[in-house]
């Protein structure tokens, strides 16, 4: 029907149109300018972490955020354990006698959003995302409370390092909850 | 050209082979320079937007789940860079009255070098190309590339990402508003 159609008639027949002879060469002058492949760094990364484990098709995101989770959990346990020990001399900090708990309520969050990811599926990404941003503000102002309560110019490297685990964890669940957004919505789609 | 061969050229590239790029570039450039043309009317702007969606497109290369095809993909990001162009255009009425003087100024710009078109189908063409830069961007988009990029439904449904039924939707109703337009302009 549509091959009688004198407007696709029309269409079928319109003049190629002609790309410039030297395209290629300008596309790729202007990739090897660039200083870093951009195709390099932080998401290639990811992605090469996310093959390496087949996290985009065998296992299903809300385990993302049971095994981080259970990575905060285990933190949690060895804090509890070492703080058996130094205790006596940390008395004074009381941040720093309550970070096991902390740990171990950081795990039951991420836990509990992936509980709801799994129950949810789709529908409760934002609920899902609102969590995770909650999470990672939390990792950076208890850094940043932890090392205010040192006496010491070094102490912002503890803030930092403690503020950057929330924030490359949860920037990385973040990625994990985006690829799961676009596998499932392509799917819709062919559906 | 086959699925398997662009996996291997995508993982030379992401390997560091940044050469290995220009095979991909070579293979759809015409296309995509083609799609832009089509969308803009504007040679320079399919020019731009066509080097734009290619560099896009290898800084996201790691992004790219090879299991699915590369042309879809790149036809997604070429859509989304000549959208954000155009929706840009939309608010800038300057530029936008000077994209409508290029296009129906004649019709050589998208047939370069074919001096043996006759006078009717330049005209023809030319007609066709102001009436589709009438079309609204949802259907003008269906129709390039259903018929100007010879994409079946199903592969046009896939780019813009709506149901096969939306985009036969899409299409016909270009269709019939392209018609509307050049029985005008008769």
């Amino acid at each position: 029907m549509e091959n009688h159609d004198p407007v696709v008639r029309m269409i079928r027949e319109a003049p190629p149109v002609k790309t410039p002879d030297d395209f290629t060469g300008r596309i790729m002058t202007r990739i090897q300018r660039l200083p870093v492949e951009r195709a390099a760094g932080g998401i290639r990364l990811f992605n090469r972490m996310t093959e390496a484990f087949h996290f985009r098709e065998s296992i299903p995101p809300p385990v993302y955020f049971f095994l981080t989770g259970f990575f905060f959990f285990v933190l949690g346990a060895v804090i509890l354990f070492a703080a058996n020990h130094f205790l006596g001399r940390l008395k004074a900090l009381p941040l720093v006698c309550c970070q096991p708990w902390i740990a171990i309520l950081i795990a039951s969050w991420l836990v509990f959003l992936g509980f709801f990811l799994y129950i949810k599926g789709r529908a409760g990404l934002p609920v899902v995302r609102m969590g995770l941003s909650l999470h990672m503000a939390f990792a950076v102002f208890y850094g940043i409370a932890l090392g205010a309560a040192f006496d010491n110019p070094l102490a912002f490297l503890l803030a930092a390092a403690l503020s950057l685990t929330g924030i490359v964890m949860g920037g990385l669940l973040f990625l994990g909850i985006r690829e799961y957004e676009k596998r499932t919505w392509n799917e819709q789609q062919q559906h | 050209m086959t699925g398997g061969d662009e996996r291997q050229i995508i993982e030379a590239v992401l390997r560091g082979e940044r050469a290995a790029y220009a095979v991909l570039v070579d293979r759809y450039k015409d296309r995509i320079f083609g799609l832009a043309y089509r969308m803009t009317g504007c040679r320079a702007d399919a020019d731009d937007l066509a080097q734009e969606a290619f560099l896009r497109a290898y800084g996201n290369l790691a992004r790219f789940d090879r299991e699915k095809s590369f042309f879809t993909w790149l036809y997604t990001i070429a859509l989304n860079v000549v959208r954000s162009h155009l929706n840009k255009r939309s608010r800038d009425p300057v530029a936008g009255a000077e994209e409508l003087m290029e296009h129906t100024r004649g019709a050589g710009d998208g047939a370069e070098g074919n001096p043996e078109d006759d006078l009717a189908g330049r005209e023809e063409e030319a007609l066709l190309r102001k009436g589709l830069l009438t079309l609204p961007l949802d259907t003008r988009e269906a129709v390039v590339l259903r018929f100007y990029q010879d994409l079946s439904f199903e592969e046009t449904a896939a780019v813009l990402g709506i149901s096969l039924s939306a985009a036969k939707m899409r299409v016909y109703r270009g269709l019939e508003k392209l018609r509307e337009c050049l029985a005008g302009e008769y």
